[in-house]
């Protein structure tokens, strides 16, 4: 009796491992309720879907979730993270560039650039995007590269690795573990800017619709031909409704109003500009933040 | 107590007057069967009678379309009428935070503004002709300039964009352009054909499949080109400030439309060259027909407007309204790719306006 439970129980074990192994592109998901099915299958707590994960962060907070774990040394200050971004970016482009690539700006990266070709200065997400074929021909021919940079004043020299996650293949969000398809880290600090790759998931029932591992959509013709324009003072690329795929992301009072996330929107000299408030409420977040160190630090000089 | 010397039947009433019998008349009778009593009714009877006939039925009629008037109102004019009027509020004011606050969007190859060279403003000789959406119909946009008797030379013509694409002979119209040596400005079919052209030259993974679609056909379309068409499309700026004129103000082509209060070299170049609608709260522009006709937020800002800063603009693009001439704008596009019209408006030296136009042969577009 007990011998053929057990014989059961394994059964059924391995019948699911191999079903979470198993690539779930192929599954079709025309339909809400398989992918629920899906989901919940996934989240069994047998297996804890954590370990799929390639990109690991050192931590979900709003602080940690922006550093790649492998090259993680501690928060950077809000000086060095601005700083590191602008090299980040302008690395990243020129590299794309110089090898013909295709890549353009996304999400909070895009918005930036519509209010004034910057970065937003409360964003600490980079979002770029890339087709597919540009993803998988990346995969093959650049992954785990190193890239070195020198700024144009020869002052700053920074070393950036291009990581891309071999869930490539599976176009699917599948468990959410592996939506960003790409990074490129910075070295020094592991900030990073994610690269997402769009499919067209669908050719046959549904052509010139792209999609994200993160089930943004977008169509043929608001993304292609694609505009040259300049983003932290190189050349980059948006896609051809920009203003309709900002509005679909974050409606229109994202074009509109000047109060965001503590910063005002100056009209004369058009930059974001810190409030006073937040740059108090900063100032005591890094107080309190000093101050915990402290107390660990004098912790651990007593033992 | 009762007094022992009376009987109790003393005090029983007389009953006999209850005694009702249905043989009397009384019975039946409708004395007191009334709704109003007939001391009232004779009161209203004197007055009314007074009243004439006519006067009474009148009163009636008036009463019906009171009410129907009332219940149109309530249910359809008056929602109809607040909407308007708070429409109005919304183009009046100036709001505070509105849509064009960025830095407009600087793209590489693409020129926002130009300014048309004075020489060829109108005066008692020189007239200006601008045409609308010419879409590749050839045939029709030599028609039409003889139609308006056009002379190289001594008049200027501009196009409002979509010179090319679904006609029959899109580089034919460009090298007639070019022959004339007129002004244009860069419409949607344009700007998507340059980008395709530009994109297929700057990379090399882009996805075959994001070709497949009308991309594809801006790019076939680019190919019947030559380069020298190619270079002179791409010189066309978004925006064509063409001068003042009187009457008109300044005189202004742009392809689909302008956003009030905001300066052309502020303009958003995509929806300068895609809009239909514009949000009259938030100036937020649309492709879609969703909000206010821009057209009619741009002439009720323009009005405001101390005379000398007034704009006129002239455009196409908005195929479904056609022609349409209001004070600060005129619109030119009377699809005639799709079987219409092509129309032209001819601007003498004093600002006078005169709309000349020529049926189209065929829809090119099935």
């Amino acid at each position: 009796m007990k011998a053929s439970q057990y014989a059961i129980a394994v059964a059924l074990a391995s019948v699911i491992a191999t079903t979470l192994a198993s690539p779930t592109g192929s599954v079709e998901k025309s339909d809400g309720k398989k992918e629920i099915g899906l989901r919940q299958e996934q989240e069994s707590p047998r297996e804890d879907k954590k370990k799929n994960k390639y990109f690991n962060e050192p931590g979900t907070t709003h602080q940690l979730g922006h550093y790649d774990a492998r090259y993680f040394h501690g928060v950077v200050s809000d000086k060095e993270r601005t700083d590191t971004q602008l090299h980040m970016i302008r690395a990243y482009l020129d590299f794309f560039r110089s090898k013909r690539l295709d890549t353009w700006l996304a999400h909070g990266t895009l918005l930036g650039w519509w209010w004034n070709g910057r970065r937003l200065p409360w964003d600490w997400d980079m979002d770029t995007q890339v087709s597919e074929a540009t993803l998988q021909y990346l995969g093959e021919k650049h992954n785990h590269t190193k890239h070195e940079y020198t700024s144009d004043d020869g002052k700053t020299k920074r070393e950036y690795i291009l990581d891309i996650n071999p869930w490539l293949w599976e176009r699917e969000r599948g468990d959410g573990m592996n939506i960003i398809d790409a990074r490129w880290v910075d070295t020094r600090n592991g900030l990073f800017i994610d690269i997402t790759g769009l499919s067209e998931i669908h050719p046959d029932t549904a052509p010139g619709v792209w999609r994200c591992k993160n089930n943004h959509k977008y169509e043929t013709l608001e993304l292609y031909p694609m505009r040259e324009t300049v983003f932290e003072g190189v050349a980059a690329k948006v896609p051809y409704s920009y203003d309709k795929i900002l509005i679909d992301e974050y409606t229109e009072k994202a074009l509109i109003l000047t109060r965001w996330e503590g910063h005002i929107w100056d009209a004369e000299t058009k930059v974001w500009i810190k409030t006073q408030a937040q740059i108090e409420a900063e100032a005591e977040e890094a107080r309190i933040r000093e101050e915990i160190k402290k107390e660990e630090q004098r912790k651990k000089g007593g033992k | 107590m009762y007094p022992s010397h009376r009987p109790l039947i003393d005090l029983i009433p007389d009953n006999s007057n209850l005694d009702v019998s249905d043989e009397e008349d009384g019975f039946y009778g409708h004395d007191d069967d009334y709704l109003i009593h007939p001391k009232w009714k004779h009161i209203i009877h004197r007055t009314t009678n007074r009243v004439p006939r006519r006067i009474q039925r009148y009163l009636v009629i008036w009463l019906v379309l009171a009410t129907t008037t009332l219940i149109a109102w309530r249910s359809y004019l008056g929602p109809q009428y607040s909407a308007y009027r708070a429409e109005l509020a919304d183009m009046d004011s100036t709001p505070k935070e509105a849509f064009g606050a960025n830095v407009r969007p600087h793209f590489t190859d693409t020129i926002q503004v130009k300014t048309m060279d004075e020489k060829h403003l109108p005066d008692k000789h020189k007239r200006l002709v601008i045409i609308g959406d010419v879409h590749g119909c050839k045939k029709e946009l030599e028609e039409l300039l003889k139609k308006v008797e056009f002379e190289k030379g001594r008049d200027h013509l501009i196009l409002t964009g979509d010179i090319i694409a679904k006609g029959p002979d899109s580089p034919g119209v460009v090298s007639l352009a070019q022959h004339l040596d007129a002004s244009c400005v860069r419409g949607n079919h344009e700007d998507r054909m340059l980008l395709s052209l530009a994109a297929t030259s700057t990379s090399h993974t882009t996805p075959p499949n994001a070709l497949s679609h009308s991309d594809s056909k801006a790019r076939q379309l680019a190919q019947s080109f030559t380069p020298s068409q190619l270079a002179w499309l791409a010189e066309c700026p978004v925006i064509l400030s063409v001068g003042a004129i009187p009457k008109l103000g300044t005189l202004v082509v742009v392809h689909a439309g302008l956003v009030p209060d905001i300066p052309l070299a502020q303009q958003d170049p995509f929806y300068a060259m895609n809009m239909r609608s514009i949000d009259a709260k938030t100036r937020m522009p649309s492709e879609t027909r969703a909000g206010t006709p821009w057209e009619k937020l741009w002439n009720h800002r323009q009005a405001k407007l101390p005379a000398h800063a007034r704009t006129t603009v002239v455009y196409g693009h908005d195929r479904k309204r056609g022609r349409n001439v209001e004070r600060y704008s005129i619109g030119l596009d009377s699809g005639c790719v799709s079987g219409g019209h092509l129309t032209a408006v001819v601007i003498g030296g004093r600002g006078e306006c005169e709309f000349v136009q020529v049926r189209c042969r065929q829809d090119y577009t099935k």
